[in-house]
């Protein structure tokens, strides 16, 4: 085999200007392909994160049926004491999980006293909330996001609209479970910035507030916001908690609480998956440079041996050895410029995130581009280049392999 | 063997004599005639054919993994004897090619033999089929009809991996225009047979090409590559490539057309020698009358038709 390899090695080198453009163009294609994964990679975690750990959390526990009718926020649809201790007990013995936030979640009145407008609220534990959604003090962008009781925190185009300060007194009025309605005075704590998705430009009160303004002797949740402690263990999670709480029934005998991943709960998912998309065009394309330039390079070098093969065949070679030696000489340009390109494409994602470039994204200023690649994705682009060029290299291989010796050796 | 006998032979019978001719103590390899070897019947529906009788026994030879088959009084030892002297036998060898509509007969109906060890040449003006008769012998082509016996088997049929397997253990080449891999050093296309075809020990392999680079006198330009040696030189190294695998025969097409007088003179001299150092058939075309006389047997072939040539010996037409 080293023989073989070594033969096939002295092949590529003999046209050191066209094996050296091959190379030069698969690991250009390498390193496209990396550096793109990496950014788009690197965005997708960067938003994943911010959609996360900002307001959403990394999975929510409803009652059932209250995802389909959430833009009314319809308070019945709230669990019951009962229900919310059967939820926390189930997440109490599921492993893996790092935090909860329950949250009632409601819509309302906001006035200034100059001027009224609707406002959707979530009342919280605040300590809870961090813990769940540790950047949520981030989008705090002035006060602060302590959160005491009597206090509001607004969305900040809420804020600009009504011309609202931190310090301000506001009047929240809400329609209760009764259908009653009630108001409250809070004073503004702080404004936050608002992101994209769900819930994104709701303002937060604390939940004993929130109590008081819905009149409800008892805590009715809306929602139960959890943060798992390994974000790479996100589905097995979620399955070991969809199987605990599908043993819950309603009245119906149907399952009492649906849970949900960030993936179905944000709009974001979408683009995230369009990125999935996206990735693997580049990855087609880059197996089709693979392919092309491989197949090229071999068939000229068929092309260019005939009488060589020829010569190799009449002294006895069997075919699967001459087959074996083109397919090394496409391994070995797929190994090498699958090297060449991964060390490239490593100083390349070294140099991005040395310059510190930034970028905007929305309404989020200045984010700086932070690429990076794991190994095994940068192994899984060298193996299917390596695979390609193999492939890419069969069928003039096959050729080589199948030529009559007599007509080989006439070749001129 | 008569004409008559060989007439009356099977495809098998034949089989069984060329084994016989080809392992001298009457031995049967299980792994080309074992349906043969479980019965003996075929071997003495030989035996009877050639009308000789013998008390014939079969026995299992572990040691070598191969059925035995010894006869009293040895009634195989003439047909031994006729076979060890042929290296290449043909009967009636025809080849035509099919060129469109066009049916060209390149050999009508050659017969002829060539003892081993001899040193023969086919010589004729080109298109006369030389090269075509050499490509059959080599097993790179195969007859449109007729017979051929090359170190004792039947090649005619052989499929293509079996020809290669046969050249790559049985036929040194020698080819007029060196073909020589351009990225291999001297050493390593002397060697190239023996790893890619053989698949020599390292040792084994260094030993046997030096010794050969030796021999053709290219010892001290060894790490050179094809594009810096002479045409001589390297019809030197392919001398030494082709005899390297330890052939029993060694074919040369035009082997010194592309080199002046005096290389093309050493080239057949060292042929000749290493013809006698190792003990090795050489065929050999050419249609260069300066070097014909060098040749021991003279085939004369002309319009794919054989002529009694200069027969200095060991060959019948």
């Amino acid at each position: 085999m080293f023989n073989l390899f070594k033969i096939a090695m002295r092949n590529l080198l003999r046209y050191k200007r066209r094996t050296l453009l091959t190379l030069g163009l698969i690991a250009l294609g390498v390193v496209f392909v990396a550096v793109f994964v990496a950014i788009t990679g690197s965005f997708k975690n960067m938003m994943i994160g911010q959609i996360t750990d900002s307001f959403v959390g990394h999975m929510q526990i409803h009652r059932r049926g209250f995802l389909a009718s959430v833009e009314t926020l319809p308070l019945t649809m709230n669990m019951k004491p009962n229900a919310v201790r059967k939820v926390e007990n189930l997440l109490q013995e599921t492993a893996g999980i790092e935090a909860v936030s329950p949250r009632i979640k409601f819509g309302g009145m906001f006035s200034n006293f100059a001027e009224t407008s609707s406002i959707r609220l979530n009342g919280v534990f605040p300590e809870e909330e961090m813990r769940t959604v540790p950047l949520f003090l981030s989008r705090i962008q002035e006060g602060s996001g302590n959160l005491n009781k009597g206090e509001i925190l607004i969305p900040e185009l809420l804020a600009r609209g009504m011309k609202v300060k931190v310090g301000d007194a506001v009047v929240i009025i809400a329609t209760n479970q009764d259908g009653s309605v009630n108001g409250r005075q809070f004073v503004v704590g702080g404004i936050i910035e608002s992101a994209t998705g769900p819930g994104g430009r709701d303002g937060y009160i604390h939940i004993e507030d929130a109590m008081e303004v819905l009149r409800m002797d008892e805590m009715e949740i809306s929602e139960i916001a959890v943060r798992v402690k390994d974000f790479s263990r996100l589905q097995a999670v979620y399955a070991d908690l969809e199987r605990a709480l599908s043993g819950e029934k309603n009245k119906m005998g149907q399952p009492a609480f649906e849970v949900h991943t960030w993936e179905k709960l944000s709009p974001f998912y979408n683009i995230a998956r369009m990125i999935d998309v996206m990735t693997l065009f580049i990855k087609i394309m880059l197996i089709a440079i693979v392919l092309i330039s491989i197949m090229n390079v071999m068939i000229m070098a068929v092309y260019e041996r005939v009488r060589e093969i020829g010569t190799m065949a009449a002294i006895g070679t069997l075919p699967g050895k001459i087959l074996s030696l083109f397919v090394v000489e496409g391994f070995g340009l797929g190994l090498v410029g699958a090297a060449g390109g991964s060390l490239i494409s490593c100083a390349v994602i070294y140099i991005i995130n040395f310059s510190k470039i930034t970028y905007d994204f929305g309404r989020q200023k200045g984010i700086i581009i932070s690429a990076g690649i794991s190994p095994e994705e940068l192994v899984m682009i060298s193996i299917i280049v390596i695979l390609v060029s193999i492939l890419a290299s069969l069928q003039p291989a096959v050729k080589a392999s199948r030529m009559d010796p007599i007509e080989a050796l006439g070749h001129i | 063997m008569t004409g008559a006998e060989k007439k009356s032979l099977s495809k098998e019978q034949h089989e069984i004599i060329a084994l016989l001719r080809q392992h001298g103590s009457s031995m049967l390899q299980t792994e080309i005639a074992d349906s043969i070897a479980g019965d003996l019947s075929y071997v003495v529906d030989v035996l009877l054919t050639l009308e000789k009788k013998a008390e014939i026994k079969r026995y299992w030879d572990a040691d070598r993994g191969v059925y035995r088959v010894s006869a009293v009084d040895d009634p195989l030892s003439k047909i031994r004897e006729e076979g060890d002297m042929q290296m290449i036998v043909g009967e009636g060898l025809s080849k035509t090619y099919q060129t469109g509509e066009v049916a060209v007969e390149a050999l009508k109906g050659l017969n002829f033999s060539i003892e081993k060890g001899a040193f023969v040449s086919f010589v004729g003006p080109s298109g006369s089929g030389k090269t075509t008769l050499l490509n059959l012998i080599g097993c790179l082509d195969r007859p449109t009809r007729g017979r051929l016996m090359v170190a004792d088997r039947e090649v005619s049929e052989f499929t293509r991996k079996d020809a290669a397997l046969f050249r790559g253990k049985n036929i040194g080449f020698i080819f007029q225009g060196f073909n020589l891999i351009p990225v291999l050093t001297a050493f390593e296309n002397v060697e190239y047979p023996l790893i890619m075809v053989q698949s020599v020990p390292a040792a084994e392999r260094k030993k046997r090409v030096l010794e050969l680079l030796e021999a053709v006198g290219m010892l001290d330009r060894q790490k050179q590559l094809p594009d810096h040696l002479s045409g001589g030189q390297k019809q030197r190294v392919a001398i030494a490539r082709a005899l390297v695998t330890h052939p029993v025969l060694v074919l040369a097409d035009e082997p010194t057309a592309n080199l002046d007088h005096d290389t093309a003179y050493g080239i057949i001299r060292l042929m000749k020698k290493t013809q006698k150092d190792f003990q090795t058939t050489f065929v050999f075309s050419t249609h260069d009358t300066r070097i014909i006389d060098e040749a021991e047997i003279i085939y004369r072939i002309e319009d794919g038709v054989l002529k009694n040539g200069n027969m200095k010996g060991g060959a019948h037409v």
